[in-house]
């Protein structure tokens, strides 16, 4: 069997410190958009049980050329010289890799996909960079609370009696769980881990940034698990915390109620790389 | 650091080639990384190793298995004959890398028990450094069904991860404690509490995290700094 895809190992941005792998279909293209994938958190490139590696694989054979690569300091990339690092590092890094498609794939634009703290910073460069031409946000962490949003969470807790025994505990819990914020991280030995942190986006803050995107006709695929329910527990939530999206036709969204936050699950696994692979494809596909 | 393709297509492997950064470099390590689950959280251990020995002079070259990582294939296509077939490819290529003649493996969890297996059958390696390794394969697998969704009747899921059946039972029939010939292991790491094979001196007891146990849903886990230092002490000398 013929393979459908093929890849290449690329190092790019300063020194050559970020290091990637580039995914492309077996018979070109030499031009059009590229997806690029980055850490969620402090994963490797690859993704979790390779979800990143099973994505561009699948975009390749859909004829979409992919570079997933890992952040300074993360998975096989050297830390940066410079003393950007999160979030604004993330941002170089990403900015790194469209200008590397450009000169050496001679991609005409990117869409960025990311899993949690790689969507917040997808969307950060999404908002600002003309190289942006999509995004597919997932289980992006934001300030997405709706009134059903609690009522479906205060709901669903008190069916649950665990929720009752937390009621009691919650003084102590409380308690801890300031002490904990409050103190200074214990050092393992390396910083890696907190290079994946991000903060939780504030509402006018994403608003801003997706309005960046959006008048430059960029799509925007939103996609949320729900494994993180105190961000996202119902469908149709996003239009319901940002209405002026709901007309949007640039947006889309999908709520996968059952799967988990980093989609350890290969069902759900598949299922996610099939509902972007479509995206992408319909959106790009002519283009790619 | 050097990422490189290795293997004959389409059979090709990942690998991460860290050279020596000084002294003359004269004895290469090949690490042999976990499966599955553990794969992930282990990374940043064995990447921070790998350049803490780079550093005291060692060529040093991680790589993926055939349907892992960065690797190319399918986790399905994985086994543990092909696995041990990676280690012999990963030491023709390190060794190419970089000159040299001899070469130690470091192992840990079912990377250790592999490299102690393909040892006695590779004549290039000088020892070999187990990091808590898998001894019994029927126990590693009770404990790892609980997690396990079973798709098909046949494979199963493991926090997204595939094991296949015949893999399955290749698992089953591992016994490290029961094996030959382990006169290359130099050095036995293993967790205070956990079982460990009977080899006098050179097993070291440490507490401390594990590396292979990942720390919340996205988190690495810590390093283990204490066993790093073994690992240097002995591979410096």
């Amino acid at each position: 069997m013929t393979a459908e895809f093929r890849e290449r190992l690329v190092a790019f941005g300063e020194e050559n410190r970020l290091s990637g792998v580039l995914t492309s279909p077996t018979a070109g293209p030499g031009s059009g958009v590229s997806c690029v994938i980055h850490n969620s958190g402090v994963v490797p490139r690859a993704g979790v049980a390779r979800l990143h590696v099973r994505l561009a694989r699948r975009l390749a054979a859909r004829g979409v050329r992919t570079l997933r690569f890992d952040l300074s300091g993360l998975g096989d990339s050297e830390r940066a010289s410079a003393a950007a690092r999160g979030a604004e590092g993330a941002t170089n890094d990403l900015l790194a890799a469209s200008d590397f498609l450009r000169d050496t794939e001679g991609s005409r634009g990117e869409c960025f996909i990311g899993l949690c703290s790689a969507a917040y910073d997808g969307l950060a460069v999404a908002a600002t960079s003309d190289r942006a031409v999509g995004l597919v946000a997932i289980d992006l962490i934001g300030e997405f609370r709706t009134t059903r949003h609690v009522v479906t969470h205060y709901a669903r807790r008190a069916g649950r009696i665990e929720s009752w025994v937390n009621a009691v505990t919650a003084p102590t819990r409380a308690a801890k769980a300031l002490q904990r914020r409050l103190s200074v991280p214990k050092s393992t030995g390396a910083p890696d881990s907190w290079l994946g942190v991000r903060p939780v986006l504030p509402r006018e803050t994403m608003r801003a940034r997706l309005d960046g995107l959006l008048s430059r006709g960029a799509p925007v695929l939103f996609v949320f698990s729900g494994g993180l329910e105190d961000n996202y527990n119902y469908e149709g939530q996003l239009g319901d915390a940002l209405p002026e999206l709901r007309a949007s036709p640039l947006v889309e969204d999908v709520f996968m109620p059952h799967a988990r936050h980093v989609f350890d699950d290969r069902q759900h696994q598949l299922d996610l790389c099939t509902t972007i692979t479509d995206w992408v494809v319909r959106r790009f596909g002519d283009r790619a | 650091m050097y990422a490189l393709h290795f293997g004959q297509s389409p059979k090709r492997l990942y690998g991460a080639y860290d050279p020596a950064l000084t002294g003359p470099g004269l004895d290469a390590v090949l690490v042999c990384a976990p499966w599955g689950p553990e794969w992930l959280p282990a990374h940043r251990t064995l990447r921070t190793m790998a350049r803490r020995l780079a550093d005291r002079g060692l060529h040093v070259m991680r790589f993926d298995y055939f349907g892992s990582g960065d690797s190319f294939g399918e986790e399905t296509d994985l086994s543990l004959p092909s696995m041990l077939d990676d280690i012999e490819q990963g030491v023709e290529e390190c060794l190419a890398l970089a000159g040299a003649d001899r070469v130690w493996l470091v192992g840990l969890r079912l990377g250790a028990s592999l490299a102690a297996l393909a040892a006695p059958t590779i004549p290039e390696v000088e020892g070999v450094v187990l990091w808590d390794p898998i001894l019994n394969g029927a126990s590693y697998l009770e404990e790892i069904e609980a997690r396990a969704n079973v798709l098909d009747g046949e494979v199963w899921d493991i926090g997204g991860h595939l094991l296949s059946a015949p893999m399955r039972d290749e698992l089953a029939d591992l016994r490290l404690d029961s094996a030959r010939d382990l006169t290359r292991v130099k050095l036995l790491l293993q967790h205070e509490g956990d079982e460990t094979l009977d080899l006098g001196p050179i097993v070291r007891r440490y507490s401390g995290p594990k590396p292979w146990v990942q720390e919340g849903e996205f988190g690495s886990a810590p390093l283990p700094t204490e066993v790093l230092d073994h690992v240097d002490e002995l591979l410096s000398r």
